[in-house]
C-alpha cells in the first residue's frame, strides 16, 4: 500500500501538487484546495460548518475520497475545473440529526471529466443533498456525471436534488439519484450465511459506503470522524 | 436429520406446497425434480425461513429441532447452507469480510488472518478461480459461472452439514458444470453432509449419484425412486415418469 502523508489542516488554503495526502482533520470553516498535477486525497473529517473550494488547474487529475460522519453539519463544496482536468469525487457519509451537503460544479472550460459519487447512510437523522452541475455556454468536450444514493434505515427524511444546468450542446452529462432501504433479499442472503441481522446490516451499510472509495487506506481505515 | 412433515405453504393467497413430506438422513443425497413453477425453489427458501413464504401448517425439523420457529441466522448456524440459482450481488461487501463476520458470529473463527487467507487461497485453487475472489465483492460483476463457484467458496469455508443446492447448474457451461459438480462431490466425500439438490440437469445427477430422486407435482412429492427415476425423467419426461406402470401400459 502506498504511504500517504497525514495532515491536520489549519490554514485556509492548501496547495496540492503531484502528491497523495490524507486530511485527518480540517480546522477552518473555509478551505481552498489548489490542485496541480496528479493528486489523490482522502478526507476523514470535516467541521460542522465547512466550505471547501476546489480549483483544478490545467491538466490536473484529482481523486478525492471523503469518508465522514455528518452530525449537524453544513458542508458545501465548490468545484472549478480548468482545461483538460479530471475529477473523481467520492463522498461517503453517515448522517445523524440534520445535515446538509451541497456540491456545486462550475464547468467553464473544455475537455474536462467530472465524476461525482455520493453515498449516504442514515444514522438516525435526515439529510438534504444538492448536487449542482453548471456547464457554461460555448464549452465543449466535457463529461459530467453525478451518481447519488442514500440508504435509509429508520425511514427518516432524505432529500436529494441532482441539478444539471447545461448551457451548451457539446457535453455528455448524466445524473442519477436513488433513495432506498436495505434490500430484503441481501439481508436474507447474509443471514443465510450465518450473520446476525445486526452484523448483516452493518456490513451492508459499510459496504455501501466503502464500495465507492478508491483509496485503499480509507477502505481499511475507520469510519469517518466518529 | 432433516424431516419435513405435511408442510403447507402459501405466498399471498396462492398455495405453493400442500402436505409436502420429505426426510433426508445424515449423509444422504436427494434430488428434487419437477416442472418449472412446481415449487421446488420454494422448499429451499422455506427451510431457510424466508418470510416471503407463509407456513400454514406442518413442521420442518432438523435434528429434532423445529426450524419453523427459528430465524434464518439460527438455521444457518445449525449448519444448513443454501445456494440459490441467482444469488444477489452485494457491492462493497467482500467475500473475506462476510465470511470472517459469519465465522466470528458463529464462534467458529479460530483462524488468524494468515490462516484464513491460506485456507481461502487453497479453496480458490481447488475451484480454479483467482485468489482475487477473496477480496472481491460478493457476486458483484461476476458471471453466472463465477457466482456459483463463489458460492462454493463460501460453502467450503463455512463447512455446513446440510446443503441445499437450488439449480446450482443453471447457466453453467459444460466445463464449469463438471468442476462445480466435482467440487460438491469432493466436499461430500470429505464431510459427508446431507444434500438436497434441485436440478433439471443430468450431468449433476450423474456425477453426484443421489440415494433418492423425488418428483414434485401438484404441490407435493408424488413419486420417489432412485437414480433410475431420474434417468426415466430425462428420457421420458415428468408425465410418463409419474404414471404407474399399469397406467403407462393403458
Amino acid at each position: 500500500m502506498k504511504q500517504m502523508n497525514k495532515l491536520i489542516v489549519e490554514q485556509k488554503e492548501l496547495i496540492l501538487n503531484n502528491e497523495d495526502v490524507i486530511i485527518d482533520k480540517i480546522l477552518s470553516e473555509e478551505l481552498v484546495l489548489q490542485v496541480y498535477g496528479n493528486v489523490s486525497c482522502g478526507v476523514l473529517s470535516i467541521p460542522s460548518i465547512s466550505n471547501i473550494t476546489i480549483y483544478l488547474h490545467d491538466n490536473a487529475i484529482f481523486n478525492i475520497d471523503l469518508f465522514v460522519h455528518l452530525n449537524e453539519v453544513k458542508n458545501q463544496i465548490n468545484i472549478y475545473s480548468e482545461f483538460q482536468t479530471k475529477l473523481n469525487l467520492n463522498y461517503a457519509c453517515t448522517f445523524k440529526n440534520s445535515s446538509y451537503l451541497t456540491i456545486k460544479n462550475h464547468i467553464k472550460n473544455n475537455e474536462t471529466e467530472t465524476n461525482i459519487t455520493v453515498r449516504a447512510v442514515e444514522d438516525n437523522g435526515k439529510i438534504e443533498i444538492q448536487a449542482e452541475g453548471i456547464i457554461y455556454e460555448d464549452t465543449y468536450s466535457n463529461f459530467y456525471a453525478e451518481d447519488i444514493k442514500a440508504l435509509v434505515i429508520n425511514n427518516n427524511s432524505v432529500s436529494i436534488s441532482p441539478n444539471l444546468l447545461v448551457k451548451t450542446n457539446a457535453v455528455l452529462a448524466n445524473h442519477n439519484a436513488t433513495i432506498s432501504n436495505i434490500e430484503k433479499n441481501d439481508l436474507f442472503y447474509l443471514e443465510s450465511k450465518g450473520l446476525s441481522k445486526e452484523s448483516a446490516k452493518k456490513v451492508i451499510k459499510t459496504g455501501f459506503l466503502k464500495g465507492i472509495l478508491k483509496l485503499e487506506f480509507l477502505k481499511l481505515g475507520g469510519e469517518g470522524n466518529e | 436429520m432433516l424431516k419435513i412433515n405435511n408442510l403447507t405453504v402459501k405466498v399471498l393467497d396462492k398455495y405453493i406446497l400442500k402436505n409436502f413430506n420429505l426426510e433426508i438422513n445424515e449423509g444422504e443425497i436427494h434430488v428434487l425434480m419437477g416442472q418449472n413453477g412446481a415449487g421446488k425453489s420454494t422448499i429451499s427458501k422455506v427451510i431457510m425461513r424466508d418470510d416471503t413464504y407463509e407456513v400454514i401448517s406442518g413442521s420442518i425439523k432438523y435434528n429434532d429441532e423445529n426450524l419453523i420457529d427459528m430465524s434464518t441466522t439460527d438455521i444457518a448456524r445449525k449448519g444448513i447452507f443454501l445456494i440459490t440459482q441467482n444469488p444477489p450481488e452485494i457491492s462493497g461487501v467482500t467475500n473475506a469480510e462476510m465470511l470472517r463476520t459469519s465465522l466470528t458470529d458463529m464462534g467458529k473463527n479460530d483462524m488468524n488472518i494468515l490462516e484464513f487467507n491460506r485456507k481461502m487461497t487453497k479453496i480458490c485453487d481447488k475451484l480454479n478461480i483467482s485468489n482475487s475472489f477473496i477480496h472481491r465483492d460478493i457476486n458483484y460483476n461476476m458471471s453466472g459461472g463465477e457466482k456459483k463457484k463463489n458460492e462454493l467458496l463460501h460453502m467450503w469455508m463455512l463447512e455446513p452439514k446440510c446443503i441445499i443446492l437450488d439449480e446450482i447448474d443453471s447457466g453453467l457451461d459444460v466445463d464449469s458444470l463438471k468442476l462445480v459438480a466435482n467440487s460438491i462431490l469432493d466436499y461430500y466425500q470429505e464431510f459427508k453432509p446431507s444434500i438436497l439438490i434441485i436440478t433439471h440437469q443430468k450431468s449433476l445427477v450423474d456425477i453426484l449419484k443421489p440415494n433418492y430422486v423425488h418428483i414434485l407435482a401438484d404441490k407435493k412429492i408424488v413419486k420417489t425412486g432412485d437414480y433410475n427415476l431420474a434417468l426415466s425423467i430425462f428420457e421420458n419426461g415428468f408425465r410418463s415418469s409419474i404414471m404407474s406402470e399399469s397406467e403407462a401400459n393403458e
